[in-house]
C-alpha cells in the first residue's frame, strides 16, 4: 500500500546569521495513509508546528531541512516554486490557529474563496462564485450568498474558522493539515468545528493531520497519535491503545496532569517537574531524562531511538507496559 | 512571616463571606458618538465567597466573567449593585481608600508576558507590590525572598528579567507579586490558560497549597471546566452577562440543570473519550449584545425552548439539588453523563521490566 504522505528522518534547524543553529525538529519519521487522521500532540516548542510547516515547505528561508518528504510518491523537498504553488491548495490544504490573521482583512471573503477555485480548478468567475456559495453552505454559514460580500471582521471567531476551512477544502485536497484549529475558540464552538472537520473528512475521504496541545481534542478525532517532545517523536500509536496504555513516561505524565470531568479527583495533580527544553536539543541523552521519574544512568548517556516498526513504537530505554506489547 | 500592614482596616467578622456581590450590573459605552446604546456586560450578578474557599466562574468569551472580576476589584466601575470585600463597600471607595483596599484583593492575569514589567527584574516586579502598599523599603529584599520561596522559585531568580524566565516561572512571579500584600482574596482571570499542560498542573497545585496554608479565597475564572472541577468548591456558569447556574462543584458536574451547563460539559473533549457524534449539542453562537433576544438569552440556541422562554427571562431560583438555576425547564432538562469511556489508564508505578 502506498502511503499518502511519508516523512522520513525529517530534521529542521533554524540558522542565524552568525551560523549558530537552533534545532526545532529531529529525525521525525511517520506516514499518513489516504483518509487517515493523525494527531500530533506536544507542548510549546516541541516541534509539532514546524514539522507540518516543513511538510508544506512553509518554513522560513533561514531553516535547513534535511530528510525526505514524499507526498503521493513525489518528492516535496525537490518541488520548484511553481510546482509548489500548484500543489498547495489543490492536493493539500492547511487551517491555522488564528482565523483572523490567516484571512486577508482587506478583501471580502468571496474573492478569498474563489481565488483558490479559479486558480486550481480552472473555474470561470461565475462558476467559482456558485461553488463558493455551496462551500459556505457546507461549512454551515447561513445566508451564504450575501455573506460572500462581507469582510472577515464581520464574522465571529467560529464563523471565520469555518471560512478558513472552506478555503482549505475548496479543491477537495487529499490531505488537510489543521494546526490548533480550535484553540482560539470557545468549547461549544470548538465542538461545532470538530464536528464539521469530521463530516468533511468522512465525505471526501480526506486525510487529516491535526496538531494540538490538547490530548482530549486529538483523541476524540484521530485514528493515530504522535507525541512530540523537544523536537522528537517520543511515542506513537493507535489512539485507544496510546491513551489507555501509554508506554512513554512523558505520555503517561501528560495524561495524569489533566484534571478529568469524571471520577475521583486527586488532592494534588501529578506534575512533571521542570519545564520543556528550549532551543538547543540534546543528542547524547534522552531529552526527557531531567524530568523523568524513571530516568537511570543509561538515559543520561544514550539517546533512545524510536523503532521503525511496531504498532506503538516508543523512544524510551525503560518504557511502561513493555511486557504487554514489547514481545 | 505575615507583614501586617494596616491594623486599622475593618476586619471581616469571621463567619461573614469575604466577598459578597449583590445584583452587580456593569455597562460599557453608551456615551460615545457611535455607540449611544451601550451594552450590559454583566447583569444582576450575585454570589458569595467564603473565607478560604474557591468560586469558579465558567463561560464563553463575552459571557461577562472577566467583567465581573474587574468590577469587584474596581479596575472598572460598575453601574449598579453592591460589592462587599472584607467589609469594604468596594463601589464606594475613592482615591486613597481604594489604594488601601487593594491589599485585601489582588489579581493574577492570563498572560504573564504582558502583566509583568519587562524592564524590571522579577524581584523588582514583586517589590512593586510592596511599594504600592506602603511599608518600609529596607524590609523589601527579605520579604521578596520569602515570597519567592513561597511560590516555589529559587531565591537567585530575583535578579532575572521576565524574558529570562519560562512561562510557568513568570506566572509564579505574578502570583508572588499578588501575594506581596497578604491579600484575603486572589482573583485569577484565566491564570493557567496560557500555560502548557505540564506547567498548568504545577500552578494549580501551588494555588491549592497557598489556599490551604494561608486560607486565601480564590475567584477563579476559566473557560476550562475540567480545571474548575479540580480547583473550585463552587461553580457559577455565566451566559450573556448573567449567572445561569451556580452550585457546589460536584453537583454542577453530577446533576447540571441548565441546558447550557449541560452543553458546556458535553463539549469538553476528554482524553480517552472515543469519537462522539455529534460533539456539539448546541447550534449557533452567543447572541450579540447589540441585539439581545427576547425572553431568556439562551433561548435561540436552547433545545428545550418553548413559548414561555421567548417571552420571559427566567430568574435564578433554587433547585432541589442545591444549585440555583435560571431556566424555565430546569426540571425537564435531562442530565448528561459526559464521555462514557471510563477505562482509566493504569498508573505510572507499573512495571518496567
Amino acid at each position: 500500500m502506498t502511503h499518502l504522505l511519508e516523512v522520513e528522518d525529517l530534521t529542521v534547524d533554524f540558522v542565524s546569521g552568525l551560523g549558530a543553529a537552533t534545532s526545532a525538529v529531529r529525525q521525525v519519521t511517520f506516514s499518513v495513509e489516504p483518509g487517515q487522521r493523525v494527531g500530533i500532540v506536544g507542548e510549546s516548542g516541541s516541534g509539532k508546528s514546524v514539522t507540518t510547516q516543513a511538510i508544506m515547505r512553509l518554513v522560513a528561508d533561514t531553516a535547513r531541512i534535511d530528510g525526505r518528504i514524499r507526498f503521493d510518491g513525489q518528492d516535496v523537498l525537490g518541488l520548484t516554486g511553481s510546482q509548489l504553488a500548484a500543489w498547495r491548495g489543490s492536493d493539500i490544504g492547511i487551517v491555522f490557529q488564528d482565523p483572523m490573521s490567516s484571512l486577508n482583512p482587506l478583501l471580502r471573503i468571496g474573492p478569498q474563496i474563489t481565488e483558490v477555485l479559479q486558480r486550481h480548478r480552472g473555474l470561470s468567475k461565475h462558476q467559482a462564485r456558485e461553488q463558493a456559495i455551496r462551500l459556505l453552505q457546507t461549512v454551515g454559514i447561513p445566508d451564504a450568498e450575501r455573506r460572500l460580500r462581507d469582510f472577515p471582521h464581520s464574522f465571529s471567531g467560529g464563523m471565520r474558522q469555518r471560512v478558513c476551512i472552506a478555503i482549505a477544502v475548496a479543491c477537495t485536497p487529499k490531505l488537510l493539515i489543521a494546526d490548533e484549529p480550535t484553540t482560539a475558540l470557545d468549547v461549544t464552538i470548538q465542538a461545532q468545528v470538530l464536528d464539521l472537520l469530521d463530516e468533511l473528512s468522512e465525505q471526501h475521504g480526506t486525510a487529516v493531520i491535526l496538531i494540538s496541545h490538547d490530548l482530549g481534542v486529538v483523541s476524540s478525532f484521530c485514528d493515530r497519535i504522535l507525541i512530540m517532545y523537544a523536537g522528537r517523536i517520543m511515542e506513537s500509536g493507535p489512539t485507544e491503545q496510546l491513551i489507555s496504555a501509554p508506554r512513554h513516561p512523558y505520555t503517561r505524565a501528560l495524561l495524569d496532569s489533566i484534571p478529568r470531568l469524571q471520577g475521583q479527583l486527586p488532592g494534588r495533580l501529578p506534575t512533571i517537574a521542570g519545564a520543556p527544553p528550549v532551543g538547543v536539543l540534546t543528542e547524547d541523552r534522552c531529552s526527557f531524562a531531567s524530568r523523568c521519574p524513571r530516568a537511570e544512568d543509561r538515559c543520561w548517556q544514550q539517546q533512545p531511538i524510536l523503532p521503525a516498526a511496531g504498532s506503538q513504537p516508543v523512544a524510551c530505554h525503560f518504557p511502561l507496559h513493555s511486557e504487554v506489547i514489547g514481545q | 512571616m505575615t507583614a501586617v500592614i494596616d491594623p486599622a482596616a475593618p476586619a471581616s467578622t469571621g463567619d461573614e463571606p469575604v466577598v459578597q456581590v449583590r445584583e452587580l450590573t456593569v455597562r460599557y459605552g453608551g456615551r460615545g458618538l457611535f455607540n449611544r446604546a451601550g451594552i450590559t456586560a454583566a447583569r444582576r450578578v450575585s454570589f458569595n465567597i467564603e473565607s478560604g474557599r474557591t468560586l469558579g466562574i465558567a463561560g464563553e468569551s463575552g459571557s461577562g466573567k472577566s467583567t465581573v472580576a474587574r468590577a469587584i476589584t474596581r479596575v472598572i466601575d460598575s453601574h449598579a449593585g453592591q460589592v462587599l470585600v472584607a467589609g469594604h463597600d468596594v463601589r464606594a471607595l475613592r482615591g486613597r481608600g481604594l489604594r488601601r483596599f487593594r491589599r485585601h484583593m489582588q489579581m493574577v492575569f492570563q498572560d504573564p508576558y504582558d502583566s509583568l514589567n519587562s524592564r524590571l527584574t522579577a524581584g523588582q516586579n514583586v517589590a512593586e507590590g510592596l511599594v504600592a502598599a506602603g511599608g518600609r523599603r529596607p524590609d523589601h529584599t527579605l520579604r521578596v525572598r520569602e515570597l519567592f520561596d513561597r511560590v516555589g522559585l529559587p531565591v537567585s531568580f530575583t535578579d532575572r528579567y521576565p524574558h529570562q524566565l519560562s512561562g510557568g516561572q513568570r506566572q509564579r512571579v505574578s502570583i508572588a507579586r499578588a501575594l506581596a500584600v497578604n491579600p484575603q482574596v486572589l482573583v485569577c482571570d484565566e491564570a493557567v490558560s496560557a500555560l502548557d499542560v505540564s506547567i498548568r498542573a504545577q500552578i494549580l497545585n501551588l494555588l491549592k497549597d497557598l489556599q490551604e496554608r494561608d486560607g486565601i479565597s480564590l475567584l477563579f475564572i476559566s473557560h476550562d471546566l475540567s480545571t474548575l472541577r479540580f480547583i473550585a468548591d463552587e461553580i457559577a456558569i455565566m451566559y450573556f452577562g448573567q449567572i445561569v447556574e451556580v452550585g457546589p462543584a460536584d453537583v454542577i458536574f453530577a446533576d447540571p440543570r441548565h441546558p447550557y451547563t449541560q452543553a458546556l460539559i458535553a463539549a469538553v473533549p476528554e482524553p480517552g473519550a472515543r469519537r462522539r457524534y455529534p460533539r456539539s449539542r448546541l447550534a449557533g453562537e452567543a447572541p450579540s449584545h447589540h441585539a439581545p433576544p427576547p425572553g431568556c438569552p439562551f433561548q435561540p440556541r436552547c433545545p428545550l425552548a418553548t413559548e414561555v422562554c421567548r417571552q420571559q427571562d427566567p430568574a435564578l431560583l433554587p433547585h432541589r439539588n442545591g444549585n440555583r438555576v435560571a431556566c424555565h425547564h430546569a426540571d425537564d432538562a435531562v442530565a448528561v453523563t459526559a464521555a462514557p469511556d471510563a477505562a482509566a489508564p493504569a498508573s505510572i508505578e507499573e512495571d518496567r521490566s
